[in-house]
């Protein structure tokens, strides 16, 4: 039995867009997990960067089946697979969108206009990469190190790979 | 030479109205198209009004395989004043584009040594809000997608770092 694997793109408005009918003149992603690291880059980032006109795009990325490392799911046996795998995604699901709340709520907060943006990837820099080349980013935020345990490295291997894939300018945040 | 660095102090424009607090850029250049392009970057998405622009310039003997240790000292003083005189030809390059642009505070910081190390000093020392640099220099070997100094200054830099890639 094997599944499609659906790339889920869940936008969510997370503040209302420039009133004039003038076009955004820049499009902003910002790569977000729930890391204080991240939330930082963003609000430096509104601080310091963003302009009313900018139109900003929090981007997370979920890298599929990551939901499946659970033991309820390596203990089903195998005639509740469909049942178990379908609780699994429903939780998923939640758990996104609660996430991604919370990212249009700092928008909010910071009284930056944009959307929320989840991605499915198989890494959380591809996701970013892929989401700034769908919107046409001009710019890519990402903080230099998330969530992360292991802290071997001075900069994360997300913001890495940003660093190496991207087309247009990276602002790397440090803290 | 090292400037007393400047606190970060509101601004009074001349109508009176306080404003936000100076902050400092650095931006490294080196004579090479990507800082070029950064500079422009800055100009055009990240200035404001109160903004201490720093150019910093860290220049390195491009002639790696030449060996010194057999040469006469005319050698080395030639080298030394071919480098001065382009990086003297870049601060007078870099002026007249600021002046165009009508950047008010600016200036133009000359170290040596180790270029990413420099860099980050130099940052360090300014308390720079930002730096800013190309995504690669004039280095001729273009094996890596990112040069060694914006590689150095994104993983030493204390502040945020913006590599204009383009």
């Amino acid at each position: 039995m094997y599944f499609t694997c659906i790339r889920n793109k869940m936008e969510q408005v997370a503040s209302a867009p420039p009133e004039t009918g003038e076009k955004a003149k820049r499009t902003v992603v910002v790569a977000m997990d729930e890391s204080k690291n991240a939330k930082e880059a963003f609000i430096w980032f509104a601080q310091n960067v963003y302009l009313e006109s900018d139109h900003v795009v929090l981007v997370n990325t979920v890298e599929p089946y990551q939901f499946l490392n659970t033991p309820v799911w390596f203990n089903a046996p195998q005639q509740l697979e469909g049942k178990v795998l379908e609780e699994l995604i429903r939780e998923e699901k939640e758990k996104i969108t609660k996430k991604l709340e919370k990212f249009a709520e700092l928008m909010k907060e910071k009284k930056v206009s944009g959307t929320v943006k989840s991605m499915h990837a198989g890494s959380p820099g591809e996701g970013i990469i892929n989401a700034a080349k769908e919107v046409g980013a001009d710019l890519i935020v990402t903080g230099s190190r998330g969530l992360g345990t292991i802290r071997r490295t001075f900069m994360g291997s997300v913001s890495d790979y940003i660093m190496h894939h991207s087309d247009v300018p990276v602002l790397v945040h440090r803290s | 030479m090292m400037e007393i660095m400047a606190e970060q102090k509101h601004v009074t424009d001349a109508d009176g109205h306080s404003s936000e607090p100076r902050r400092v850029i650095v931006i490294s250049v080196d004579g090479s198209d990507h800082a070029d392009h950064a500079v422009n970057w800055y100009l055009e998405h990240i200035r404001r009004p109160n903004d201490r622009l720093v150019l910093a310039h860290v220049p390195e003997l491009t002639n790696n395989s030449y060996d010194y240790t057999l040469s006469s000292t005319s050698v080395f003083e030639e080298m030394r004043a071919e480098i001065e005189k382009s990086a003297q030809l870049l601060e007078e390059k870099y002026t007249q584009k600021l002046l165009d642009n009508n950047v008010k505070d600016a200036e133009f910081r000359i170290a040596s040594g180790h270029v990413g190390e420099k860099l980050v000093e130099i940052a360090l020392d300014e308390n720079a809000a930002l730096v800013l640099t190309g995504c690669r220099g004039l280095g001729t070997f273009r094996r890596t997608l990112l040069g060694s100094v914006s590689d150095y200054i994104l993983h030493h830099c204390h502040c945020p770092v913006i590599v204009c890639r383009h």
